[in-house]
């Protein structure tokens, strides 16, 4: 099966399209974590959260493209409010607090969405200009899918030239790679990182409306993407862009192809090559620094 | 001389902390005790699932006593379950065997799985935890043997007709899991008091210094899991028995996190904390599932409440809060007292 170069080819396209999802979220989480040790096991209710709003958009009449501008904006500004509200209180409690609180959020969001939307799944369109599917070299490919997959690299080269080229790149590298130096050099570390919060929860919530069109939108969609997100923050390394971008081709790639070599098995595939990757690079395979990594 | 004193003030402050932990654990037995004595009927059977949780607490803290979190410790659970269920329904065997068999199995299993994870730790150890765990729900999900996800019921309980105890009896059942739960409670308390558990406790709170004094961390740690999971596979044995029932639900990374909550809502690092935070957890959760509609809004508002309020749950609450009294008692009592509790 996998010796049809046609079949093989759109599989490997599945799996980046796929890694460019887990990408959005992984940056996100992995930054959080690098810079300032924080837990956000919530990170996934951002992206559900997106997903609703994307979907009430586009039920009162406005485009796939109109949700696209307007959600992510909406998931920051909420991700900022649970930031100020909640997370920046339990900032320098440890991890198991951290775990108790997003634990507790992840809840409360998904009974709100259920209150608000209901048990059932709901759909999104996929915008009209990208229904049909592409000729690539004899293989008709979804063009809504070649957009996530064009989306993912555009975000992943703004990204990489935000944090090597800009000021605010620069600080937000000095943070991850010693917090304590930067912030003797007079950086405001708590404005850099509520300014990365909201950056990463924006890019959660693209990946939230981008996902609806192909996954749907229903409560617990934030359970189930969270924990492949965390292994991919986990095998690339916390807290840098290259370590995230390996890490969601890794896992999209094992995913998709683990579902088709083993189908029952998919899961296993994913969580065999974390073990892997943890057992010969215990902080993973490209960590912005060596973490002390104790809880 | 200052430092004679400065000494024996933390060390009467560690002992007045000890204290303080093994109090609030007597009290909550005899509380335990009088809830089993005059409760309902239906009151039982939460009495000895949160008894079950609690022993499957006192495994996951034991782990934090060397810094480490776990966050697939349903995987152990789920091999004490499932070897308690092969062993009785599948070949037939007493369930006193099968008990033994799940303790061992626990041991073999953690070892295994320790020689790989306990190399890692923060949240990499968490990690490495889920994966091993989800691993075996994706076995137990697939598996003929044991009907997969429909899961496999007739699991006996322990027989001990013969010494003229019924366990089928909710009330007894009930009293049986309150004494494991007990019996493993002050083992871990002399296990943590031994130079073993004061060793682990060094790791914790700086595994390089240890390293650095010759101690052999990696070798302490896998003792620690190990010994984590042969408790983790007993509360195993004990909740199949509880439910007659096995499924892989008993391994879903759901369970894992309700053990690490209730943990952390009791108190990591107190050990006594784990029953505790099982016994608030089940009865919250029973409490809102029959009174509320949206229950897990308000489960989740709670927790953010107690990670807000308590950071370092109910039990280190009062010994920072005791550890505060006495300070302002004796100011001579310096920085690092309050470093039990908090991990």
């Amino acid at each position: 099966m996998l010796l049809d170069p046609y079949f093989f080819a759109e599989q490997v396209l599945n799996s980046l399209q796929f890694s460019m999802l887990l990408f959005l979220l992984a940056i996100g989480l992995s930054v959080v974590f690098g810079l300032m040790d924080y837990l956000n096991l919530a990170h996934g209710t951002i992206y559900m959260f997106a997903a609703y709003v994307a979907f009430t958009v586009t039920q009162l009449g406005g485009s796939f493209w109109a949700a696209l501008a307007l959600a992510p904006f909406v998931a920051a500004a909420v991700g900022l409010l649970l930031y100020f509200l909640l997370l920046k209180r339990v900032e320098r409690s440890g991890h198991l607090a951290q775990v108790l609180l997003t634990v507790g959020i992840i809840y409360m969001g998904t009974d709100l969405m259920r209150i608000a939307y209901g048990d059932l799944p709901k759909g999104v369109a996929q915008p009209d200009v990208l229904k049909g599917a592409v000729n690539l070299f004899g293989i008709l490919y979804p063009s809504y899918r070649l957009f996530l997959i064009g989306l993912g690299l555009v975000v992943m080269t703004a990204l990489y030239f935000a944090l090597e080229r800009t000021r605010l790149g620069a600080l937000v590298r000095a943070g991850v790679d010693d917090r304590a130096t930067a912030e003797t050099l007079g950086i405001d570390i708590g404005k850099v990182f509520a300014l990365v919060f909201a950056i990463g929860t924006y890019l959660a919530g693209v990946g939230g409306v981008v996902a609806a069109p192909i996954f749907g939108v229903y409560p617990g969609m934030d359970v189930t993407i969270i924990i492949l997100v965390l292994i991919v923050v986990v095998v690339g390394g916390l807290g840098s862009l290259k370590g995230a971008i390996l890490g969601s081709l890794l896992i999209g790639f094992a995913d998709t192809f683990g579902k088709i070599l083993l189908p029952q098995f998919a899961m296993m595939i994913i969580y065999l090559v974390m073990a892997l990757v943890l057992t010969f690079r215990p902080t993973g395979l490209l960590p912005a620094r060596r973490f002390s990594t104790s809880v | 001389m200052a430092s004679n004193l400065m000494g024996s003030n933390l060390a009467s402050m560690m002992a007045n902390r000890t204290f303080v932990r093994r109090g609030i654990g007597v009290v909550l037995i005899v509380a335990a005790l009088l809830a089993q004595r005059f409760s309902s009927f239906f009151a039982q059977e939460l009495i000895a699932e949160a008894a079950i949780l609690g022993i499957f607490t006192l495994s996951l803290d034991l782990l934090a006593t060397c810094g480490l979190v776990s966050f697939g410790h349903a995987g152990l659970l789920g091999i004490g379950a499932y070897a308690f269920g092969g062993v009785t329904v599948l070949m037939g065997l007493p369930p006193s065997v099968a008990i033994v068999a799940a303790v061992l199995g626990g041991i073999v299993v953690s070892f295994l799985v320790g020689l790989l994870a306990v190399r890692t730790s923060g949240a990499f150890f968490i990690m490495v935890t889920l994966a091993a765990a989800e691993m075996f729900y994706a076995w137990a999900f697939r598996s003929k043997l044991f009907n997969g996800a429909d899961g496999m019921g007739g699991i006996p309980r322990l027989d001990l007709k013969p010494i003229g105890i019924d366990l089928d009896n909710p009330e007894i059942f009930a009293l049986l899991c309150i004494a494991l739960c007990v019996i493993v409670w002050v083992l871990l308390e002399l296990v943590v008091a031994s130079p073993f558990g004061r060793t682990l406790a060094a790791i914790r709170q700086n595994p390089s210094r240890v390293a650095a004094l010759g101690g052999r961390v990696f070798a302490y740690r896998l003792a620690a899991f190990t010994t984590s999971g042969a408790i983790a596979a007993l509360a195993g044995a004990f909740k199949v028995q509880h439910t007659n029932f096995i499924s892989p639900d008993l391994v879903s990374w759901f369970v894992s996190g309700d053990v690490l909550i209730a943990v952390v809502i009791g108190g990591m690092g107190t050990l006594v904390g784990g029953p505790l935070g099982a016994a608030v957890l089940v009865i919250l959760k029973d409490v809102l599932s029959s009174y509320v509609g949206h229950w897990y809004l308000f489960l989740g508002a709670i927790f953010a409440f107690v990670a807000l309020a308590l950071p370092h749950g109910i039990v280190g609450y009062m010994l920072d809060l005791i550890g505060r009294l006495s300070q302002s008692r004796t100011p001579a009592a310096a920085p690092g007292t309050s470093q039990e509790a908090a991990p």
